[in-house]
């Protein structure tokens, strides 16, 4: 007979070795940041209810969006993965965004140089982050989604990460492959399926934040009509039927597509004649209802942000360059949760994006239950002008009296003047 | 009461007694020991709660529901303390029937030990991981890729030194400037007013003349003396002094500073000017520590009003304490306890440099406004680090639906380390409410509670067995404490239910009498101890290396096949589960029990542990997938609620394999008797 105690230590002798087996593991936590808080002000500057991210080019930009998201400054803070797509593709880019979503948990960085190379700012950004690895997915590291160079691949089982290649050669395809592999993933099709034309993409960049966000299917319609790989995906959800969105205006998506696409399951169009007004009728909207029942219970659908009440955050790009809004997904998938919102081409805002900050600004309440917008600026290309227009429309309106019914008369003179050796009081709102 | 089924007993055995794993004695120690433990760890826990003492490192813990870590704490120690208490008043019982109790090892027993060594350490470096990479924080990176400090909850202001702070302000918000000089105290004193008359103040602002106190704060009194609190700071420590001053700021209250045993006559005389009833009412705040300004220099003030000391020498706690505190109309208010759904912001410095905090003032009032807290340099200080998970937001549909926190840092990084930043980052992101991923959440804190309570059942079982059971055998001694850990609260009632009062008979094996439907629960746990906690372990690893995915049946109607949650897991899981627990369990324990060989034993072991443990699985896997895939319960190996859906998976698994064994006990099959 073993006697207990020794059963005990054993037990707890092997448990300390395992742990400290993981903890082994750990790599040493680097040097502590010591870089001047000015470095890059402007890129990353602040108002009061704002941030901007930004970098040099769209390449560090994308990196900016990631290191605000993952601090990787401990375990619990990178992300599970990175998802890597051609910089020259952005089909190819929005279909991806929704692998971003839980259970990958991964920014999106660039693969450039006509898919075969890992520019610098990416392999800083990979070695920086060291994804933890997909539990899901045998610990995958690094997705590489699209039409991506073999050598890629390579290049990142040299860099000691585990890579997973999601193929296809054009990004039509690549709608299907990625939901294939989403459908192993959670042993289930997405119901909600969100379509957009490969003619005008940029009215599906608001559906590529929500899907970094929410993770549901998307698919494309071609001027020529429905692709085949769009038929399948939509019959995929079986023994249900797909809630299907379409983010485009009739005159690019027209009616006969509309329904054509009845067939398969509930169709919506998502209301905006322009990209701008898309977004911003996107950020109000909200479909709920059916979605898959059985005898006894159901789980209804809830699509879209929906939101017409203060207390939100949003992210503001200028449309010009895909490439500074699609990877901002990771900004709508964790932190803030942001929808995001565009400027005019080159512009301010709109006024429909106006219209509707008006009715999301928040009241003064009393600071235990105010509550705030918060908005992050994306890139360079928004001016600040245009930021502080915005911060503007987000803030908490003036509280009148302070929040106590004391200070009745503002702005009176003070019967003392001695204050003027004492303080320097000079106008200079020019500044703002 | 145990006739009437199909169970025979062989002649020679004879009654020799009945089992007993308590005297009175035992239990009343047992009972003290369960109440002890549970009253010194719950006071440990309430005081942390209430940031009486701070819980280094284990502040993710508190992102639970208030009095949470507090329950749990009395759940751990009312475990320890039982287990001590059981332990040390259990007094050995020898057997009687003249047989020994010391069965000789063999290979076979050896190699059951040595698995089970294993697997019971597999799952509790699991679970222990899950604490030491908590408290420790794990692998970091080097950052100096970074392109700045921003980070998604919490930014930093720009600026190295309290100017380039104070000047940013004027980039950040859009009302006119009101530039002061390099003194912290009387931004203090300055920051009500330019809140009141919608300045920006701009501290350490060039060519500004040196700042003169005594008159700023008789011009304070004056412009502000309508409001009903007055906010007393010492000349001396102008750190304890920003804090309230953020906040008197944004309620545009009078901040003025007193030296100890001076009442500046300005505030005497706006305190005693003004009608004598109006000065009844004031409310005045002191917003230094007893180190800073005495009681009794306070006492003269308490002529004009109330006086009421609103400080705490921890200048950490100090701050927090401006925070959360509210009176009438005036105080933050932001009570992590009861915070209402707010969205909080803050401003984060360090009080060994409070010129920074002074020129963050106008963040108190302009934008998205809010307290300031303090932080030492390298890691966020612990109670607010707690203060911040406590706040952390919970979501209940859609983690866009808010509340949101955002903090924002000033100083640079030898006053706020960039590690530091990213704490407070960690701590107040947005969470779903069940799972609150890197901190604790309610439904975590139950699986917890129901985990210690089998770590402590599975080591008494493990010392009482041989103590106080002499006649069991070998490999209940092993399985039981196996059984106990993953099944917790049912592992102990079983066990009791097994054990407790029962008549024992000799034989070549003794056996334990009981009635069917017990006998049906030791029969249960005889081919599940092993077989659970193999499976959980395994669940770990297999977690720990990434779940396996198949790819191979995309495209097709069952791709559902190559998922790691339904077929694959179940596979790799079950099958060496059946396999190691008729080799090395029932196989020579069945062999033991008839004295026939071990392959007979073997044969006659299978059959059963099939049974039993493709029905637990069915329970276990279909309770798992039901509260992963379905509810979300789904998380990494290291995250706290880790442990709640296989131990709830688990306790389902065992109900359901109740049945076929009940079955098995009734026809003859097993005998439950061990």
């Amino acid at each position: 007979m073993i006697r207990p105690i020794y059963t005990l230590l054993a037990v707890v002798i092997l448990t300390l070795l395992m742990i400290l087996g993981y903890v082994s593991m750990w790599e040493s936590s680097g040097e502590p940041l010591d870089a001047s808080t000015m470095q890059n002000e402007e890129l990353l500057r602040l108002t009061g209810s704002t941030a901007r991210l930004s970098g040099e080019d769209y390449l560090s930009t994308t990196t900016a969006y990631s290191q605000a998201i993952y601090a990787s400054a401990q375990d619990k803070d990178r992300p599970g993965a990175v998802v890597l797509v051609r910089d020259d593709d952005p089909a190819a880019a929005i279909t991806t965004t929704r692998l971003q979503h839980f259970p990958v948990n991964a920014p999106m960085l660039f693969v450039t140089g006509n898919d075969t190379t890992i520019p610098t700012e990416t392999r800083d950004e990979l070695e920086r982050l060291k994804p933890e690895g997909v539990m899901m997915d045998n610990n995958v590291q690094v997705y590489i989604v699209g039409d991506i160079d073999r050598s890629v691949a390579e290049e990142i089982r040299n860099m000691d990460m585990k890579p997973r290649t999601i193929y296809a050669s054009d990004a039509i395809e690549l709608t299907e492959a990625v939901d294939e592999y989403i459908a192993v993933l959670e042993s289930n099709h997405r119901q909600i399926v969100f379509i957009a034309s490969t003619d005008a993409l940029e009215y599906a960049y608001p559906a590529s934040n929500w899907n970094a966000h929410q993770g549901d299917a998307f698919a494309y319609v071609t001027p020529e009509g429905v692709p085949d790989e769009t038929r399948r995906m939509l019959e995929k959800r079986w023994p249900y039927y797909p809630y299907i969105y379409v983010f485009a205006p009739s005159s690019v998506v027209d009616d006969e597509t509309m329904a054509d696409l009845s067939q398969y399951g509930h169709v919506q169009r998502i209301p905006g004649e322009t990209p701008q007004e898309m977004a911003v009728r996107w950020a109000g909207y909200k479909d709920s209802g059916h979605r898959t029942s059985w005898y006894v219970g159901f789980r209804p659908r809830s699509v879209g942000w929906g939101y017409a009440e203060p207390g939100h955050n949003m992210l503001l790009a200028d449309p010009d360059d895909w490439r500074v809004i699609i990877p901002s997904g990771v900004l709508s998938h964790m932190g803030k949760h942001g929808f995001l919102l565009m400027t005019e081409s080159g512009g301010g805002l709109p006024d429909t994006m106006r219209s509707y900050l008006q009715v999301i600004k928040p009241e003064p309440i009393y600071p235990s239950q105010q509550v705030f917008n918060f908005a992050w600026i994306l890139g360079g290309e928004v001016s600040d002008e245009t930021v502080q227009e915005l911060d503007i429309l987000l803030e908490v309106s003036a509280q009148d009296t302070a929040g106590n019914d004391t200070a009745s008369n503002n702005n009176t003179e003070t019967p003392d003047s001695s204050n003027s050796n004492a303080t320097n009081l000079t106008n200079n709102s020019s500044i703002a | 009461m145990v006739e009437g089924n199909s169970h025979t007993r062989s002649d020679d055995s004879e009654s020799i007694g009945k089992s007993s794993i308590f005297t009175s004695k035992s239990l009343l120690i047992t009972l003290i020991g369960i109440i002890l433990g549970g009253l010194v760890f719950g006071l440990i826990g309430y005081s942390a709660e209430n940031s009486i003492i701070p819980f280094p490192r284990l502040e993710p813990l508190f992102a639970a529901p208030y009095i949470t870590v507090t329950i749990f704490l009395i759940i751990f120690g009312a475990g320890l303390g039982g287990l001590i208490g059981s332990l040390i008043s259990a007094e050995n019982v020898r057997r009687t029937d003249g047989t020994k109790d010391g069965q000789e090892q063999n290979v076979n027993k050896w190699i059951s030990w040595i698995i089970a060594v294993l697997v019971v350490a597999v799952i509790l470096s699991a679970t222990g991981y899950i604490w030491v990479l908590s408290a420790a924080y794990g692998n970091g990176a080097d950052q100096d890729t970074r392109i700045g400090y921003t980070l998604k909850n919490v930014q930093r202001v720009p600026g190295d030194t309290p100017a380039q702070v104070g000047n940013y302000m004027t980039q950040m918000f859009s009302p006119p400037a009101l530039e002061m000089s390099a003194d912290p105290l009387a931004a203090a004193v300055m920051a009500p007013m330019a809140s009141e008359r919608d300045q920006i103040l701009v501290y350490d602002a060039e060519g500004a003349e040196p700042a003169d106190t005594n008159a700023l704060a008789e011009e304070s009194l004056s412009l502000l003396g309508d409001s009903p609190f007055i906010v007393v700071v010492s000349a001396d420590e102008p750190a304890y002094a920003l804090p309230a001053a953020y906040a008197a700021a944004y309620f545009r209250v009078p901040v003025v500073p007193v030296e100890e045993g001076l009442i500046p006559r300005s505030l005497q005389e706006a305190l005693g000017n003004g009608a004598e009833n109006a000065a009844s009412e004031k409310l005045i705040l002191v917003a230094a520590p007893e180190s800073l300004l005495t009681d009794s220099s306070l006492e003269e003030l308490g002529v004009y009003g109330e006086v009421n000391r609103v400080a705490d020498e921890n200048i950490y706690k100090h701050s927090l304490i401006w925070a959360r505190s509210r009176w009438g109309n005036f105080g933050w208010g932001m009570d992590e306890s009861y915070h209402f759904d707010g969205y909080y912001n803050f401003v984060l410095a360090n009080p060994e440099t409070p010129e920074f905090a002074a020129a963050g003032l106008p963040m108190a009032y302009q934008g998205n406004y809010g307290p300031l807290l303090y932080t030492e340099a390298g890691d966020l200080n612990d109670y607010v680090d707690q203060y911040f998970w406590r706040l952390s937001p919970d979501f209940f549909d859609f983690p866009s639906d808010g509340p949101f926190m955002n903090v924002r840092v000033v100083g640079g990084p030898e006053s706020v380390s960039y590690n530091a930043q990213a704490r407070a980052d960690l701590g107040l992101e947005v969470h779903s409410f069940k799972d609150q991923v890197t901190g604790m959440s309610g439904l975590a804190f139950l699986g917890w509670s129901w985990f210690v309570i089998g770590l402590f059942g599975a080591v008494w079982a493990l010392f009482i067995m041989p103590k106080r059971l002499p006649y069991s055998s070998y490999y209940p001694r092993l399985y039981w404490p196996m059984a106990i850990l993953v099944l917790g609260p049912v592992g102990v009632l079983a066990f009791l239910l097994s054990y407790h009062e029962r008549p024992i008979t000799s034989g070549p094996m003794p056996k334990f009498t009981r009635p069917p439907w017990a006998r049906a629960v030791s029969a249960t746990i005889m081919s599940l101890g092993f077989g659970m906690s193999f499976m959980i372990a395994s669940m770990y690893l297999f977690q720990f290396f990434g779940l396996p995915l198949m790819r191979t049946f995309e495209f097709t109607s069952v791709y559902w096949l190559g998922s790691p949650m339904t077929t694959i897991m179940w596979i790799v899981m079950v099958i060496p589960a059946i396999i190691l627990s008729s080799l090395f369990y029932m196989g020579p324990m069945m062999a033991d029990m008839h004295g026939t060989g071990y392959l007979k034993g073997f044969r006659k072991a299978l059959p059963i542990v099939i049974v039993s443990m493709v029905s637990a699985s069915v329970g276990m896997f279909t309770v798992a997938w039901y509260v992963m895939m379905w509810r979300g319960w789904m998380t990494n190996e290291n995250l706290w609620l880790w442990v709640t859906p296989l131990w709830v998976a688990s306790a389902a698994g065992f109900f359901v394999a109740l049945i076929p064994n009940y079955l098995m006990v009734r026809s003859g099959w097993k005998e439950g008797e061990m």
